[in-house]
């Protein structure tokens, strides 16, 4: 064995030399092994034979038309049916054409004989049921088929047509012979849109237009042929679309987008428009408007699919104008844009020859900007999409004003005939209010708990001051986020005023807008919805329509319905009071920025993100006016705020915001309250955005730490956190510990009476993408498919969420393998987003870098390329060059640049990820073991592109490293360690070291290394 | 059905019973097309490997680059089932000339002027087992060259070599070929090709 390598090795590099230095150096390197040099002596011998006629390649030469009819005219059948056969006149792929006369009628006519290979049973059938049709196409511009039926010959049954023989020259030899200008060029292709037209009007589609088929006979009359043929011989799709043996490649430049992409079913009257396009385009321009001939056949589709037409104009400057236009509108690739039929080409190209104005329009600016950003943008880093998916879930608790509500409880308190008592209590109750204590005497709420409980029979017979009371303290302990010891505190007081006092007053109004607060921090919202409605009326009928009271019991309303879903609603709602705020209070007021804070929430909701983060940054800055830095509004406005930068994209301007808000949060209520946990939550988010995911994950520890030991806690709210929590650890790759808390995220929404939600379905997306890193792509599709059915459902379809969950699903397609539906859905996804959250979102830049990598798997560098190269660097402006994201651009886009043989940026930017990954997982890792294969293999392209051998050098201790690491770290089949053996393999091929080669062979790691 | 496409990407994936499932959909497809080209009826027609795989290449796959690795499993099946229906078609044809049916001699000498010779199709493709056991790689080139007829850009592109690396292989290959070739028209009976070296 070793010898045969070093023979291969020693040809190698002796048939690259010239024969005088050759032998010197064979012996140099043989020595005294004659053996050897017999050996490569030999081979050499044979290097230098003229190829051999079974070398040559393809091995087997194309059958030339012509040269068949040479030979195969002596075996001339002389009848087929009643036809006497008198020459053939060509031959083709599905048969052979004769010219024959048939006796009755007596005529000339054309025979095609379809070769009975290619007939099947069942085509036979079909034949015959169809061939009484074909006589319905009667056209001048059609060659008529008189005929069509089975004819008995010396190879069985043999499906025939008789058609019109025409005597002419084909299109473009009748053009080019005659000298026919512009003009009649364009009018021959009208008469030839009319025949068209009339075919299509009797359901015949004729799928194979190109020059070949189009004659013209003596008189100048355009001729189509083959009319109905496909559709008659039905012939499965590989034969109709190709109808001559091997001459797919003259066919495809004629092939519309939707006939390449080799979904035939799916071809209508359009894809005939199109050809009739690109004929045009070639009768005028002499050329094809996608130089797809020298292509291979991937390539040529693709480029038929995405590419730009060249422009006519760019060809021959006379174009440029109507005919540009025209002929574009033709070939565009989305047949909805195209003429709707053969006729409207027609009538548009008569248009023009007769100076009217055409109906075609130039697309507009609009339309091509679009064009062009879609092209040049990009897609979604499929780990990446999950970004999103918590700010969804994360829905905003609001913390609405304590101040009307309370200042009116004062006032009745103070008017009540306990005043002093009531007027000391709440006094003392104020000092434990976090407004007043500015977070210096939190833990006087022991005071409020021993008053709370000492009420007891104090107030015996005093029941207006035992309602006021209770209320007050019931509705500090809401404030505090104490639940469960504001209940039954709000309920007995609701009691006495239904029972023992005035039921329609304001102070009911007052409870019961309490008690819906408490129910929505339970998420039971349609009770608090109903709660606040019933607020709602007694307001009105006890303060007036307009009346503060009322306006702020409206916009309870509006926060329920905001919890509800019901968005629109709220709005409405939200606006209503602000304006009826501005008729009571004029501008600037504070109840106007608390109003607009609420209306900043709902616009997060509404996905509204830009516009919320306007109206919140103002409302912050009221509220600090109003309240000071240290305030429970301007601790909620800061974490609105938060929210709404976060979901718009400003991840690092938020980040401060979320900080002060956690500790704004903390000086007020503690370390342990459900609101320190909330403001937590906000901050995780922001961090995740940044990719820090281990100080994200410790937050949430402690979020969920604090909730679970709140009594009465959300168990919603809770789930939200577990889920959140997920997103961090899959990011650290730890997918079980993930999964069991997303698998019980799912299983609690699932127990939901309306289980279809956003929450659900964001858990469902974080489960999903957590299956597509351990590559479980089948499990994971239909349960995208659901969370994006869900989504839909509860935030329709032009919302960003759902656009986000969409993402995912273009992600698991493409990890599929389905790279059709992945690039329609990640350039729709991509389309919406700028549409909805405009161009300069980070979403946005993430959707340009999936779609920039499925568009390099489906074969289009160049477009990936610029993609991923400003995706690149949008992830670096909007996240920090640390981020994950950044890493992640640089590796798709060395692979680009790769493929594309710009090796030098390649190596370059694979140099710098296995820096990266050294720096974050140490030179002992699997994540740095890959990425220094990926730079050796890099470095391995190169070396082989210029011959470097120090190329090959780095690149063989980096794969040996690499190899060394992985095989030591995984099983022996697990596919890294056979691709890291792999790329020795094809290093030491292009090396020139056959031996090494061998060993590392077929993904096999040496037995003895 | 299954999209050959996700069965290419499967395969990718290293999933070994999507391997075991394309190569029968390949060398179905490729056999059904090359049936269709063989008709009896026109013994002038001969199989062009290259457009057939080609053909199959877009059928199965449609615009969508399934990547090198992706590449290279469809084209090593390709090129596999081409070599069986190629050699099956000319060992058939070998029967035909030695006697088999007379009155299509004289067609089956016509056709012979323009491709090789069945005697030389079965020749390579006996020396290329051979080869396989010497240099699998070397031969898989050849295989996809000699039997797919895919150009070196191709090869290049599905083996993920330079078009460098895959034009010295092939000169390799060619020449060994070439050799044995040569030798065992020579020396008819007993071509011993393992005279050298050790084993």
């Amino acid at each position: 064995m070793d010898q045969t390598r070093r023979i291969k090795e020693l040809f190698q590099r002796a048939c690259e030399l010239d024969a005088d230095v050759r032998s010197k150096f064979l012996d140099d390197a043989c020595g005294a092994d004659v053996a050897l040099r017999a050996e490569v002596d030999s081979l050499l011998a044979h290097d230098d034979q003229p190829i051999a006629e079974h070398f040559r390649v393809p091995a087997y030469a194309p059958l030339e038309t012509d040269d068949a009819d040479t030979f195969s005219n002596h075996q001339l059948p002389t009848n087929i049916g009643s036809f006497r056969i008198i020459r053939k006149i060509g031959e083709g792929g599905m048969g052979t054409v004769y010219e024959a006369e048939q006796e009755k009628p007596r005529r000339t006519v054309a025979l095609k004989v379809i070769r009975p290979g290619i007939a099947s049973r069942d085509m036979l059938r079909r034949f015959e049921r169809e061939a009484h049709v074909l006589g319905q196409l009667q056209h001048p511009g059609i060659t008529h088929i008189f005929e069509a039926g089975m004819a008995n010959t010396q190879h069985g049954e043999q499906p025939y047509f008789a058609m019109e023989l025409v005597h002419g020259e084909t299109l473009g030899a009748y053009v080019k012979g005659h000298e026919i200008g512009t003009r009649e060029r364009l009018a021959l292709v009208a008469l030839v849109c009319d025949a068209i037209h009339h075919a299509h009007q009797k359901g015949f589609v004729h799928r194979d237009l190109k020059p070949g088929n189009l004659l013209v006979n003596e008189s100048g009359q355009p001729k189509i042929l083959d009319f109905g043929v496909a559709r008659a011989t039905h012939v499965d799709q590989s034969v109709t679309m190709q109808t001559e043996v091997g001459q797919i490649l003259g066919t495809i430049p004629y092939m519309s987008p939707e006939q390449v992409t080799g979904r035939p079913d799916d071809l209508d009257t359009r894809s005939d428009v199109y050809a009739m396009g690109v004929i045009l385009f070639e009768l005028l321009a002499g050329k094809l408007p996608y130089n797809v001939r020298e292509m291979s056949i991937p390539e040529a589709t693709r480029v038929i699919r995405e590419e730009d037409p060249t422009r006519l104009s760019s060809l021959r400057t006379e174009f440029r104008g109507d005919i540009e236009i025209i002929v574009a509108r033709a070939l565009e690739k989305d047949r909805e844009r195209r003429y709707g039929s053969a006729a409207e080409f027609a009538a548009d190209i008569r248009r023009y020859l007769s100076n009217q104005p055409i109906i075609a329009r130039p697309p507009s600016t609009l339309y091509q900007l679009r064009k062009f950003s879609t092209r040049n943008r990009a897609l979604v880093g499929s780990t990446l999409a999950v970004f999103l998916a918590v700010i969804a879930g994360a829905v905003v608790s609001v913390d609405f004003a304590l101040s009307e509500a309370k200042a009116r409880v004062t006032a009745e308190a103070q008017a009540s005939r306990a005043r002093k008592i009531s007027t000391f209590l709440t006094d003392m109750l104020r000092q434990v209010e976090p407004s007043e204590a500015q977070g210096e005497k939190v833990t006087v709420r022991e005071v409020l708990d021993a008053s709370a409980s000492g009420i007891g029979d104090i107030f015996d017979g005093e029941s207006e001051v035992e309602a006021a009371i209770r209320y007050t303290i019931g509705s500090v302990y809401v404030r505090l986020g104490e639940y469960d010891r504001a209940e039954p505190m709000l309920l007995r007081a609701l009691d006495l005023r239904r029972k023992e006092l005035e039921y329609e007053s304001i102070d009911t109004v007052n409870i019961l807008n309490d008690l819906g607060s408490l129910r929505l921090a339970h998420g039971k919202r349609e009770e608090a919805l109903r709660l606040y409605e019933e607020a709602v009326t007694l307001s009105k009928k006890t303060t007036g329509l307009d009346s503060a009271a009322t306006l702020t019991t409206l916009e309870y309303v509006g926060d329920a319905l905001r919890e509800l879903g019901r968005l629109d609603e709220a709005r409405d709602i939200i606006n209503e009071v602000i304006e009826g705020r501005h008729k009571l209070y004029g501008p600037d007021h504070e109840k106007i920025i608390s109003a607009n804070h609420n209306l900043g929430i709902i616009l997060i909701g509404l996905g509204e993100y830009a516009e919320a983060e306007v109206i919140l940054t103002d409302a912050l800055a009221g509220i600090r006016k109003y309240h000071g830095l240290r305030h429970p509004k301007t601790a909620m406005a800061l974490q609105n705020l938060t929210y709404a930068m976060t979901s718009n994209g400003r991840f690092k301007e938020a980040e401060p915001f979320a900080r002060e808000c956690v500790e704004v949060n903390r000086i007020l209520y503690g370390d342990n309250n459900s609101k320190v946990a909330d403001a937590l939550g906000k901050q995780a988010n922001v961090l995740q955005k940044l990719g820090n995911y281990v100080e994200a994950e410790s937050i949430l520890r402690e979020a969920i730490e604090i909730q679970e030991h709140v009594k009465g806690a959300d168990p919603m709210t809770i789930t939200r956190l577990l889920v959140m929590l997920s997103d961090q650890l899959y990011h650290q790759d730890r997918f079980q510990e993930a999964e069991k808390l997303q698998r019980r995220g799912i299983t609690y929404y699932e127990s939901l009476a309306e289980p279809d939600t956003a929450d659900h379905a964001w858990a469902i997306h974080s489960l999903t993408i957590n299956l597509v890193k351990q590559k479980r792509f089948d499990e994971a599709e239909p349960l995208q498919r659901n969370a994006v059915r869900m989504m839909r459902k509860v935030k329709g379809n032009d919302h960003p969420s759902t656009t986000i969950v969409m993402s995912n699903l273009g992600n698991i397609m493409h990890r599929k393998g389905d790279l059709i539906a992945s690039a329609r859905i990640t350039q729709e996804v991509y389309e919406s987003q700028v549409r909805l959250l405009g161009e300069d979102h980070p979403e946005v830049t993430v959707a340009m870098m999936n779609l920039g990598t499925v568009k390099w798997k489906a074969g289009d560098p160049g477009s990936a390329e610029t993609l991923v190269r400003s995706a690149l660097k949008r992830f670096r402006k909007e996240r920090g060059d640390e981020h994950p994201y950044v890493t992640y651009a640089m590796g798709n886009l060395a692979g680009i640049c790769s493929e594309q043989k710009n090796y030098d940026e390649a190596t370059q930017l694979r140099r710098d990820v296995l820096e990266r990954k050294r720096e974050q997982y140490g030179n002992e890792h699997q994540k740095t073991a890959i990425a220094e294969g990926k730079l050796g293999e890099v470095l391995r392209k190169r070396g082989d592109a210029h011959g470097d051998r120090n190329d090959f050098e780095e690149a063989e201790t980096l794969l040996l490293n690499s190899h060394a690491y992985l095989s030591a770290n995984l099983p022996t089949d697990d596919g890294r360690v056979k691709s890291a053996a792999e790329r020795l393999a094809n290093l030491y091929i292009a090396w020139g070291r056959p031996e090494e080669a061998t060993t590392w062979q077929n993904g096999n790691s040496p037995s003895t290394p | 059905m299954e999209d050959v496409s996700q069965i290419l990407a499967s395969v990718v994936n290293g999933d070994q019973n999507a391997a075991d499932e394309l190569l029968p959909m390949v060398y179905t497809e490729l056999r059904r097309l090359a049936e269709s080209r063989m008709a009896k009826a026109n013994p002038g027609n001969t199989l062009q490997p290259t457009a057939l795989v080609h053909e199959a290449y877009m059928r199965l796959i449609g615009s969508v680059d399934p990547g090198w690795n992706g590449r290279r499993h469809f084209f090593g099946a390709a090129a596999q089932a081409m070599r069986d229906i190629l050699v099956e078609q000319a060992r058939r044809k070998a029967r035909i000339k030695h006697g088999g049916d007379r009155k299509r001699v004289d067609v089956d000498t016509a056709e012979l002027e323009g491709g090789p010779r069945p005697e030389d199709v079965i020749a390579v493709h006996e020396a290329l087992e051979l080869f396989e056991k010497e240099d699998p790689r070397c031969a898989e080139i050849v295989r996809l060259r000699y039997f797919a007829g895919l150009s070196e850009k191709d090869i290049a592109s599905g083996l993920d070599l330079s078009e460098r690396t895959i034009r010295r292989e092939w000169r390799y290959a060619r020449s060994w070929l070439q050799r044995a070739l040569s030798e065992s028209s020579q020396a008819k009976p007993g071509g011993d090709h393992s005279n050298h070296g050790s084993n």
